[in-house]
């Protein structure tokens, strides 16, 4: 269950459109390494762990993850508002502008339509988690690749502060797996899986 | 002074302080996730939690309806709907 709050997690406020910009970081809405993929990554592998305190990481972090999609939705609004056919001919804009005008659709910036096919839900604690941590890696390499092209300063702020999410979720992550492989068998972790095979994983309960 | 400029800084300045308060309280929540026993951690946690309730109520009371579960006082009309959506704007 979840409830709104009418704000953004972190404020977005751009006054000048850049519709090439937007078209860059509509990535981190619908593409590989984006929020959506985060969030509906974490929150499917919740379900895979019997560890109440990893279940509830999954829960805050994909949660938060729903606000940074929503902030990076607000990011390529505010750049492709109000466009001139000048600007969207020019920017290389026309071909989203065809499908879409300016609405948003959650895609990567090569056009890839979003796709649960770049994360996975294995099933397994120790995969998902491991996985969850190259997830964040590879979400920040992509902020900071943005971040190299961007002139504009009420950009680079909120693009910023979810690069930075991106670094605390990667420690977070990696103390969870932590938590878990302190519950497996030390001489080997992957002797069996605690969220398929009976009393594997359950010493510490 | 009910100054409309006056208005728009203390709204701007509420609106940053549940801001401000909410993210305390995301990082505390993910980090007692797996610190379950820092015993710190949890008192900050529901210090902040009363205080972003304290700031939400006054942000209602003054300028409209932010979260779900706090409607304010205006039994005479929805004042969810009519809130501006967040991506416009002007929001902090």
């Amino acid at each position: 269950m979840w409830s709104y709050e009418k704000r953004l997690q972190y404020p977005v406020n751009i006054s000048s459109t850049n519709a090439k910009l937007a078209q860059v970081i509509i990535s981190q809405y619908g593409g590989p390494d984006g929020e959506s993929a985060a969030s509906l990554r974490y929150l499917s592998q919740r379900y895979a762990t019997p560890y109440p305190e990893v279940a509830g990481l999954l829960t805050d972090i994909g949660t938060e993850e729903l606000a940074h999609m929503e902030m990076v939705a607000a990011i390529v609004h505010q750049l492709t508002k109000d466009l001139s056919m000048e600007e969207i001919e020019n920017s290389g804009f026309a071909t989203y502008y065809v499908d879409h005008t300016t609405g948003i659709w959650a895609q990567a910036a090569s056009g890839m339509p979003f796709t649960s096919t770049v994360f996975q839900s294995k099933g397994d604690i120790i995969t998902d988690l491991m996985e969850d941590m190259a997830a964040e890696q590879k979400a920040r390499t992509t902020y900071d690749n943005i971040l190299r092209l961007i002139k504009d300063p009420e950009v680079c702020d909120p693009i910023r502060f979810l690069r930075e999410r991106e670094i605390v979720h990667f420690q977070r992550f990696g103390e969870a797996l932590r938590l878990v492989q302190e519950r497996m068998n030390s001489r080997n972790f992957y002797a069996c899986n605690p969220g398929f095979d009976m009393n594997c994983g359950c010493n510490c309960n | 002074m009910n100054h409309p400029t006056m208005n728009y800084n203390e709204k701007r300045k509420l609106q940053r302080e549940i801001d401000i308060l909410d993210f305390a309280m995301t990082e505390l929540r993910e980090y007692l996730d797996t610190h379950p026993y820092d015993r710190d951690a949890v008192s900050y946690y529901q210090k902040y939690a009363l205080m972003k309730k304290q700031a939400v109520n006054d942000y209602t009371m003054k300028y409209g309806m932010i979260c779900i579960d706090t409607p304010g006082a205006a039994p005479d009309e929805w004042r969810w709907a009519k809130a501006p959506m967040p991506w416009e704007g002007g929001d902090c």
